[in-house]
């Protein structure tokens, strides 16, 4: 019993502290990878070369959704560790005397937990990239919407990068804001809204997919999300849903589901797989508020958009859908550049 | 030793419940919810069994299929939705059967057994060539990251790689084909890292550097002359573009091509005007099977970013004499006149992929509404021209007789694409995107006496939902009587430390 408490106390402890200072941008790893509750998947990457290992890192990951389960992870991690090594002073004889009562026993233990998070800290630091916190950060609020907070947490934060500038100009956009703030920007220029140059870095194609998106270019969005997808080995998570939806979007409901069946079988999408299986349908499409305002972005004349700009695409799509707003806001912001 | 007893009892017990049992089942009168849709097909009986998922909506518990033949029955239980007889029990079933049915059973809400219709599949007596090759790939736009070409023991489900880009630095690799469906004799490319032609034969690999400054790229789409000494190929200069809203997705396209002979021995390329024409794009060359006429598809040249969807390529065929090639008399290697056996711009649509039969006698090829890059037009449908009945080639409005038929048993509302023969000439492999209308999927068919074909199938898997799992495509499938021996380690030390042979354009 006393064993029990001791180790609830140490939890809940570590997980208060790995909960405050783990930052949002560790999440995002699991934007692209995650495991998938199937045999066949199992399998397939175990017979892999490394592939046991790979499934070890697929099943971490699926706490790695939220800051909450990363810290949930390292406490558990933190409370074994902590149990483990205090069993085995117990059993040095040595120790014996220096842990002969109840006060000695729990600053011993208290000793541990203290030893065992710091390393926990410091080894999860060391591992961790800080390049691009700021990017990491604002690409795992984009993926979830939230458009306010990263409005909130970051608009203030001085960008040190184009990428920094599109996630928040994405954010701007969302929110009808955009043209009233782009010009904030000391010599903004076309990077600030969407990089011309990705260096088939499927992370920054990642990106683009969601930019492209927010406009309303919905081919261009497919385009880029399946690309980075296919970086990024075809089962990336964030990918997948974009794919959904884009293939929802313009009506290939077969290929759509595909992408909804794989991310059904992962504990952090299922829901969201399952609600977005409701709307394989014209009718569902069309009844839904958010996709069929996307649907209207879909040009009624068929074209090549590569073969055009930017801005003509976007004035398309605002005559024929006025009422989506981050396509204008794009078009006056590159206007202003003009 | 009461433990003992136990655990006795329990060994009895799930192996008690492990025997399956066929049951006195209530009939349904309908079918059965199962993908594929195995029911109607002909199946060869060297080819792994197709195996069978019970569709989501099927309510029923307990669910076994009861496999029979005129040799055998064999029950196999669902496991996950999946019925999968194994492939020894599946040769006992077909080992001297011209049939096999399969009856599903189950249990209903009530915990009475019910059954579906019986499925049929029939089994032909003609076997399909052993190994299948195919390249491995997303069915991307401009990137890609790893592919391979791949090669599938048709008998069971092992697949091996003949060579990976992870082996070549990540390059891209294409259009592999085998002289006649002997994988001794075969070739590839490499674009980008390790570039160039790869031709294997007679048991070495050379690498070809094949961009002359006299045509217009290095070599594409290869064909294969029967005697082995030339290989047919075209030379295009290729773009892409994407659809904003075409449910056609990407255009491919070519802004120049060609068609040249590559002759293995002497490595030299060689044309002639009616396959050269600045006028023209000439494409997808195909040997006949006596190697004495080469059939390739010419379309006037058009503007093309303008005019994509107005470029319609007909089929047509040259005479080819490869012993005048050989003895290096360009004049008289190619007949004077250009037949045109399907006129594009007359009877409409674009045709690509001319494929003949080893016999010689049907030559299947794709049409599409315009273009040439078929794979991404989903009005892409198979066709077959009777060659031993030519005589209707100007009038192909004539029902009674027609030599040139649209393959309504094999065709899909979505993409129905490449397409090769088995040696034998009794089956093709072709490309489709029938069953997401995105990855492209081989399904097979067998040729009747009448000149009709089967119901497709597709390629059997190891497991029922493989296809609706798997994220590449299935590119070129082309069959081969025999594997491709070059050790994929071959390959790779070829392409890292060979610098090429330079291809010379004979005049």
């Amino acid at each position: 019993m006393k064993k029990i408490l001791s180790s609830l106390i140490v939890f809940g402890l570590s997980m208060l502290v790995y909960w405050l200072t783990v930052p949002l941008s560790d999440c995002y790893i699991a934007q692209w990878r995650t495991f998938y509750w199937d045999r066949h998947y199992c399998n397939e990457i175990l017979a892999q070369h490394s592939g046991a290992w790979q499934l070890i890192q697929d099943f971490y990951y699926q706490a790695y959704a939220t800051t909450t389960g990363i810290a949930a992870v390292l406490a558990v991690f933190t409370t074994v560790l902590v149990s483990v090594a205090y069993a085995l002073l117990g059993k040095i004889g040595a120790l014996h005397k220096v842990m002969d009562t109840t006060v000695k026993q729990s600053g011993v233990y208290a000793l541990l937990f203290v030893l065992t998070t710091v390393c926990t800290m410091a080894v999860r630091g060391y591992f961790t990239s800080s390049a691009d916190k700021n990017v990491r950060a604002m690409m795992c609020l984009a993926a979830d919407n939230k458009w306010d907070t990263i409005i909130e947490e970051y608009s203030k934060v001085p960008s040190t990068t184009k990428l920094e500038n599109n996630l928040k100009n994405m954010a701007y956009a969302e929110r009808g804001q955009l043209s009233r703030r782009f010009t904030a920007n000391r010599h903004p220029d076309v990077n600030d809204l969407f990089v011309l140059e990705i260096n088939s870095s499927p992370y920054v194609a990642a990106l683009l997919s969601d930019i492209y998106w927010t406009m309303g270019e919905i081919t261009m969005s497919q385009m880029y999300a399946f690309e980075a997808n296919e970086k990024l080995g075809n089962l990336s998570p964030r990918l997948l849903k974009r794919l959904a939806l884009t293939n929802i979007v313009m009506g290939e409901y077969r290929v759509a589901e595909k992408y909804i069946d794989w991310l059904s079988k992962t504990v952090r999408h299922h829901s969201w797989a399952e609600y977005y299986r409701t709307k394989l349908s014209d009718e569902a499409v069309m009844a839904d508020e958010y996709l069929s305002l996307k649907r209207r972005c879909v040009p009624e004349e068929n074209g090549f958009p590569s073969s055009r700009s930017i801005p003509y695409d976007l004035q398309q799509i605002v005559n024929r859908n006025p009422g989506h707003l981050p396509s204008s806001e794009y078009l006056k912001a590159i206007g202003m550049l003009r | 030793m009461n433990n003992k007893y136990a655990f006795l009892l329990l060994a009895s017990l799930s192996l008690g419940s492990c025997t399956l049992t066929e049951q006195d089942a209530r009939q349904l009168h309908s079918q059965a919810p199962v993908s594929p849709d195995v029911d109607g097909i002909t199946v060869p009986r060297n080819l792994a069994p197709l195996r069978l998922a019970m569709a989501d909506t099927c309510s029923l518990s307990s669910v076994q299929a009861v496999f029979e033949s005129s040799s055998s029955k064999i029950i196999v239980g669902a496991d996950a939705g999946e019925l999968a007889i194994s492939i020894e029990d599946w040769q006992k079933l077909v080992a001297a059967a011209e049939c096999v049915s399969v009856r599903i059973q189950g249990k209903d809400k009530a915990g009475q057994w019910v059954e579906y219709d019986p499925l049929t599949i029939s089994v032909s007596a003609d076997d399909i060539d052993p190994y299948l090759s195919y390249r491995l790939i997303e069915p991307g736009y401009e990137v890609w990251d790893s592919m391979g070409l791949y090669q599938r023991e048709l008998g069971t489900y092992t697949q091996k790689a003949i060579v990976e880009n992870k082996q070549t630095e990540g390059g891209c690799m294409n259009c592999h084909s085998f002289r006649q469906n002997n994988a001794d004799d075969m070739l590839f490319h490499f674009r980008a890292k390790c570039g160039g032609t790869y031709v294997i034969r007679d048991g070495r690999i050379e690498k070809l550097n094949t961009k002359t400054p006299e045509t217009v790229s290095a070599l594409v789409y290869p064909y294969w002359h029967p005697s082995g000494r030339f290989v047919a190929f075209s030379t295009n200069i290729t773009k892409q573009a994407f659809h904003s809203k075409d449910p056609n997705r990407i255009e491919v396209f070519d802004n120049e091509s060609d068609v040249v002979i590559y002759d293995t021995e002497k490595h030299e390329v060689f044309s002639c005007p009616q396959l050269k024409s600045q006028a023209a794009f000439e494409t997808f060359p195909c040997f006949s099977a006596d190697g004495k006429t080469l059939y390739f598809c010419s379309a006037d040249s058009l503007n093309v970013l303008k005019e994509y969807d107005k470029v319609q390529y007909s089929l047509c065929s040259i005479g080819f004499d490869a012993e005048a090639a050989m003895s290096g008399s360009l004049a008289s290697a190619f007949s004077a006149t250009v037949d045109t056996i399907y006129n594009a711009k007359r009877q409409g649509g674009s045709i690509s992929f001319p494929r003949i039969s080893p016999d010689g006698r049907w030559l299947m090829f794709t049409r599409a509404g315009y273009g040439n890059f078929s794979i991404w037009h989903r009005d892409a449908d198979l066709l077959i021209a009777d060659m031993s009945n030519l005589s209707d080639a100007s009038n192909p409005s004539d029902s009674s007789r027609p030599y040139i038929r649209e393959l309504t048993e094999l065709n899909s509302s979505e993409v129905d694409s490449y397409h090769s023969w088995s040696s034998n000439g009794r089956w093709v492999v072709f490309s489709t995107r029938r069953d997401d209308a995105l990855y492209t999927r081989p399904y097979l068919t067998h040729l009747n006496d009448d000149g009709s074909f089967t119901k497709p199938f597709p390629l059997p898997q190891s497991d029922a939902h493989f296809y609706h799992r798997f994220m590449k495509s299935f590119n070129i499938p082309e069959f081969s009587v025999n594997p491709v021996s070059m050790p994929s380690s071959t390959i790779e030390q070829c392409a890292k430390t060979q610098p090429g042979i330079d291809v010379k354009y004979r005049k």
